[in-house]
C-alpha cells in the first residue's frame, strides 16, 4: 500500500528544508516531491549496500559480528578505561542523541566535540568576541532586497536556499532582490550575481575591513584591497548603505582560510556597523543538518557551544586547546567514541592517523571510512528516516525529524545505543567503587 | 628553593596551577607532594609526576626540571617570587599573574601570560598563539608588566592589550596587537599580516619585514627614530601609520623603512602633505 | 566516490601548466601530495585549483590551527604538475596508508 508523507523535513544539509512529499511501498520510499538532488539521492538510497546491520567487533584484519550487548560491554569498558577519551561527532543525528552523549562524555570525564570545529567553529569564536546581529531565514525571505553570499555557493552546497529563503523567493513585503556575490571563484552562484566580486584567496579579511571604512564614506590610502578596486568596494559599499534590508551568509570561504575566526569577526562588526545606516543580518550557512541543533543541546547542557572538556568533572571550553583536532594533532586522546560523523574523511591526515591508533568505537548506520577502521561499530538508524528526534535549522529553527520507515530489524537509533552505553558505563564504575 | 623535577614524559594533559610560589611556600615537603593534580581524566599527587626536592630557605623560588609541553597553568596567578622553568612549558603559563618573575629556558605553549596584570615572563625559546591575550569572548587581555620572547611568536600576540610591554626578538605571526587598547608590542624580526587589526590605541613597532600594511591604516609620518620604553630609543626611520580606522582607532604602527621598501608608495601621501 | 577524486582548473591554467582534460595531475602543497584527475572548472578561477573534500586531500591541507581549533583547508598556497597516467589511490589504499601506523596493523 503506497502512503505519502506530507510536511517531512529532509535530513541533509543545515537548510531543513520541511516541504518534502515522501512516498513509501511496502515500507520502502519510492519517491521523494520537492526535494534537491542530495535530498533524494539520500532518502532513496540510504539503504544501499554499505549498510551495516549487525555491530562488529574487529579481530585482526577482520570484523566479527556480535550482539549489541556485547559491542555496548566492550565499547564502555574502553571508555571507562581511557585517561582522556574523545567524543567526536554529532553533527548528523538528533539533538535527543547528543544529549544523552554529552551525559556520557561527562560520566567518563572526556573531551566532546562536534564537526563545527572543523567547519564554523571559527564563526562562534568570532560570534562570542564581537556578538552577532542576525534573523530567521523567514524574515530574510519576506523582508530582505540585498543578498550578499560571501565565500558560500549555496547553488551546489545548499541547493535551495536561494529558492525558499533569497534570491528566486517570492517574499510577502519583497519579492526582488539583488544579489552580490564575493568568492575567490566564479561559482555557479557568482555567475548569478548582480554584482560579482573576486578577491584574492586569504584576502576577505582585508575587503571586510575595507568595506567598514567605505560604507562611513572615509577614504583609503590604497587603489586596491586583495586585488579589487577600491572604486569597485564603495559600489558595494553603496549598495549596502542604500538597501532597506539586507542579509550577508558566509561560508567556509571565511572560516578556513587565514584569519579563520577574525574574518567573521570582521564580517559581523560590518554587518554591526552598517545596523546605525540600515538594517542587515549575517549568518553562518551550517552544514550538516543538525549541526546547528548540537552547538544548540551543548549550550543548554554545558554552557559552551563545542569543544568542551569534562577531564576535570566540570565543563571547561577552550577552542585551540579542548578541540578534537588539536588534541589529535598533540597525540593526547587515548581513545574515541565516533557518533554520526566521518572524521577519518574529513580530518587533515595527521589528525585522523592518531584517532585510529588508539582504541576506536563508530556509531554510525553505514560503513563510512572511519568505520572501516574501528574497533567496534555499532549500526544505528537514520534519523529523520527511520528514527524521529528534533533538528535545528541554520537560523536556530527547531524542527521536527520524522520517522517515515521501519529500521531494519533489530537496528537501534543513536539514543538508544549512547543510553545503553550509558547505562553500561554507570554499572561499570559503581562496581569498581 | 623548592625543586620539581618530572620522573616520566607525559601523555595527558595535566593542569597544575598548583606550581607557583603562592602555592607552594607555606607547605612542607609532604603537603607539596600530596597535592592533587589532574592527569587526563584520573586525579594524581604532584609526587607521582615530580621528584620533588626543598633546599634551603629561599622557598619563593621555585625550578622546575624537564618536558613540561602537557603541563597547563604553571604560575598562574602567581604575585610574587621566582619560578624558573628548564625545559618547554605547555598552555597558560603565567595566566592572570600579578607579580614575580617566570624564566623559561625553552618554549611555552599558547596564551603564555594570558590576561597578564604585573610581573615579567622571559622566555628564551619560542611560544605560540595568543600571548598576553585574554579568554575567549573577554575584551581585556594583558594590563600590565612585561613579557620578554627571544624567539619567535604565533597568532595574536598582545591581542586585546590594556597596557604593559611585549618585546619579541624573534619573529610574529598574524594579527599582533589585535583590538588592542594601550601598551607597546616590539617585534625585531619578521611580522605576519594584519598587524594592528582593529586596534584602538597602543604602540606597535616593526622593526622587520612586514609584508603589507592593513587598508585601513593611514600614514602620518616618517620619523628619524622611535622609543620602545623608557630611554632605549631606535636610531632608524620608521613610517608611522594610525588606525585602525575601522575602529576610529588611534594606535601607532612604527614599520621599519628600511626593510620594508616595498612601502615607499605610501611616502607620496606624505610629499602631498608638505606642498599643501 | 568517483566524483571526489578530481580537481578543476580553468581554462587558462590548464593551458599555462599543460593539462589535458581528464588527465592525471599531482597538487602539492607544503604538508603533501596527491594525484587526482583534472578537470575543466568553466568560470573564472585563475591560478586556483579546486579541489573536494575529501579523504584524497587531508594530507596536504594545512592542519595548523594557529589556536583556533580549525586547520586551514582553502587558500593553500599549491603546486600542480601533470603526470601521465597517475595513479588515483582508492579508497582501501588510502585507508591503510592511515592505518599504517597502528600497532596490530589491522584491517
Amino acid at each position: 500500500m503506497m502512503e505519502v508523507f506530507k510536511a517531512v523535513t529532509c535530513p541533509v544539509c543545515a537548510c531543513l528544508c520541511d516541504d518534502l512529499e515522501v512516498t513509501v511501498d511496502k515500507g520502502k520510499i519510492v519517491d521523494v516531491k520537492n526535494g534537491c538532488a542530495f535530498s533524494k539521492s539520500k532518502l532513496l538510497n540510504y539503504n544501499g549496500k554499505q549498510r551495516v546491520l549487525k555491530p562488529l567487533i574487529r579481530k585482526g584484519n577482520d570484523f566479527a559480528e556480535v550482539s549489541y550487548d556485547e559491542a555496548v560491554k566492550q565499547a564502555a569498558k574502553l571508555l571507562t578505561e581511557a585517561n582522556y577519551p574523545l567524543f567526536y561527532g554529532w553533527s548528523m543525528t538528533s539533538c535527543e542523541a547528543i544529549r544523552v552523549g554529552i551525559e556520557l562524555a561527562e560520566e567518563i570525564g572526556g573531551v566532546i566535540d562536534t564537526t563545527s570545529t572543523i567547519c564554523h567553529g571559527p564563526s562562534t569564536l568570532g560570534i562570542q568576541d564581537v556578538g552577532l546581529v542576525s534573523s530567521t531565514l523567514g524574515q530574510v525571505r519576506h523582508r530582505a532586497d540585498l543578498i550578499i553570499y560571501w565565500g558560500s555557493n549555496p547553488l551546489i552546497a545548499h541547493p535551495r536556499h536561494m529558492e525558499r529563503y533569497t534570491v528566486f523567493s517570492k517574499g510577502r513585503f519583497q519579492e526582488k532582490r539583488k544579489l552580490v556575490v564575493v568568492d575567490v571563484r566564479e561559482t555557479e552562484t557568482a555567475k548569478k550575481a548582480d554584482l560579482f566580486i573576486r578577491i584574492e584567496p586569504n584576502k576577505d579579511f582585508e575587503v571586510l575591513q575595507a568595506l567598514r571604512v567605505l560604507i562611513r564614506d572615509d577614504e583609503l590610502d590604497v587603489e586596491k584591497v586583495a586585488g579589487i578596486p577600491v572604486a569597485t568596494l564603495e559600489k558595494l559599499a553603496e549598495m549596502m548603505v542604500e538597501c532597506k534590508f539586507g542579509a550577508l551568509f558566509f561560508g567556509s570561504g571565511l572560516t578556513m582560510t587565514e584569519g579563520k575566526n577574525r574574518n567573521v569577526d570582521a564580517a559581523i562588526s560590518l554587518i554591526r556597523d552598517l545596523n546605525r545606516i540600515t538594517k542587515f543580518i549575517i549568518m553562518p550557512m551550517r552544514g550538516h543538518f543538525n549541526v546547528t541543533g548540537a552547538d544548540m543541546v551543548f549550550t543548554w547542557q554545558t554552557g559552551f557551544p563545542y569543544a568542551v572538556d569534562f577531564s576535570m568533572g566540570y565543563p571547561r571550553y577552550n577552542p585551540g586547546e579542548t578541540s578534537a583536532i588539536d588534541i589529535l594533532l598533540r597525540q593526547e586522546s587515548d581513545a574515541a567514541l565516533v557518533v554520526a560523523s566521518d572524521p577519518v574523511a574529513t580530518l587533515p591526515r595527521k589528525a585522523a592517523e592518531h584517532l585510529v591508533k588508539n582504541p576506536l568505537i563508530v556509531v554510525d548506520p553505514h560503513m563510512s571510512a572511519t568505520a572501516k577502521l574501528a574497533d567496534i561499530v555499532l549500526p544505528s538508524t537514520f534519523v529523520g528516516i527511520e528514527a524521529k528526534g528534533t533538528a535545528y535549522r541554520m537560523d536556530n529553527v527547531p524542527l521536527p525529524l520524522k520517522k517515515i520507515v521501519e529500521p531494519p530489524t533489530g537496528i537501534l537509533s543513536d539514543e538508544d545505543i549512547l543510553s545503553k552505553i550509558l547505562f553500561e558505563v554507570r554499572r561499570l564504575k559503581e562496581n569498581a567503587s | 628553593m623548592i625543586s620539581l623535577q618530572l620522573k616520566n614524559s607525559l601523555k595527558f594533559p595535566v593542569t597544575a596551577k598548583c606550581i607557583s610560589p603562592d602555592a607552594l611556600q607555606d607547605k612542607s615537603l609532604e603537603e607539596i607532594e600530596k597535592l592533587k593534580i589532574w592527569v587526563g581524566n584520573k586525579k594524581k599527587e604532584l609526587r607521582e609526576l615530580f621528584k620533588i626536592e626543598i633546599r634551603g630557605s629561599e622557598r619563593e623560588v621555585i625550578h622546575v626540571y624537564g618536558d613540561l609541553t602537557k603541563v597547563r597553568g604553571i604560575g598562574a596567578e602567581m604575585t610574587m617570587g621566582e619560578l624558573t622553568i628548564h625545559g618547554n612549558t605547555g598552555m597558560h603559563l603565567g595566566e592572570e599573574m600579578k607579580g614575580g618573575k617566570i624564566i623559561v629556558y625553552g618554549n611555552t605553549g599558547d596564551w603564555t601570560g594570558s590576561m597578564m596584570k604585573n610581573g615579567t615572563i622571559e622566555i628564551y625559546g619560542n611560544t605560540g598563539n595568543y600571548l598576553g591575550a585574554p579568554y575567549r569572548g573577554l575584551d581585556k587581555g594583558m594590563s600590565g608588566g612585561k613579557i620578554i620572547v627571544h624567539g619567535n611568536v604565533k597568532n595574536e600576540a598582545g591581542a586585546y592589550m590594556q597596557n604593559g610591554i611585549i618585546r619579541v626578538y624573534g619573529s610574529a605571526g598574524q594579527f599582533a596587537g589585535l583590538r588592542m587598547k594601550d601598551g607597546t608590542i616590539y617585534i625585531q624580526k619578521k611580522c605576519g599580516e594584519r598587524v594592528g587589526a582593529n586596534m584602538r590605541g597602543g604602540k606597535i613597532i616593526v622593526q622587520g619585514f612586514l609584508k603589507s600594511v592593513l587598508p585601513t591604516f593611514t600614514i602620518e609620518d616618517l620619523r628619524d627614530k622611535v622609543k620602545i620604553e623608557n630611554e632605549e630609543i631606535i636610531k632608524e626611520p620608521f613610517y608611522l601609520f594610525l588606525g585602525d580606522l575601522a575602529e576610529d582607532g588611534k594606535g601607532k604602527l612604527y614599520i621599519s623603512k628600511k626593510k620594508n621598501p616595498h612601502l615607499n608608495f605610501y611616502e607620496k601621501f606624505l610629499e602631498g602633505e608638505k606642498i599643501e | 566516490m568517483e566524483n571526489v577524486t578530481v580537481c578543476y582548473l580553468d581554462e587558462d591554467s590548464m593551458k599555462k601548466l599543460g593539462i589535458e582534460e581528464g588527465e592525471t595531475v599531482r597538487i602539492s602543497t607544503k604538508h603533501g601530495s596527491t594525484i587526482l584527475k583534472a578537470l575543466k572548472f568553466h568560470g573564472e578561477q585563475p591560478n586556483i585549483v579546486f579541489v573536494p573534500y575529501s579523504p584524497w586531500i587531508n594530507n596536504i591541507v594545512n592542519p595548523d590551527t594557529n589556536g583556533v581549533g580549525m586547520p586551514s583547508l582553502k587558500g593553500i598556497p599549491a603546486e600542480v604538475e601533470p603526470v601521465k597516467g597517475g595513479h588515483v589511490l582508492k579508497l582501501e589504499e588510502l585507508l591503510r596508508g592511515i592505518l599504517g601506523s597502528r600497532n596490530d596493523g589491522g584491517f
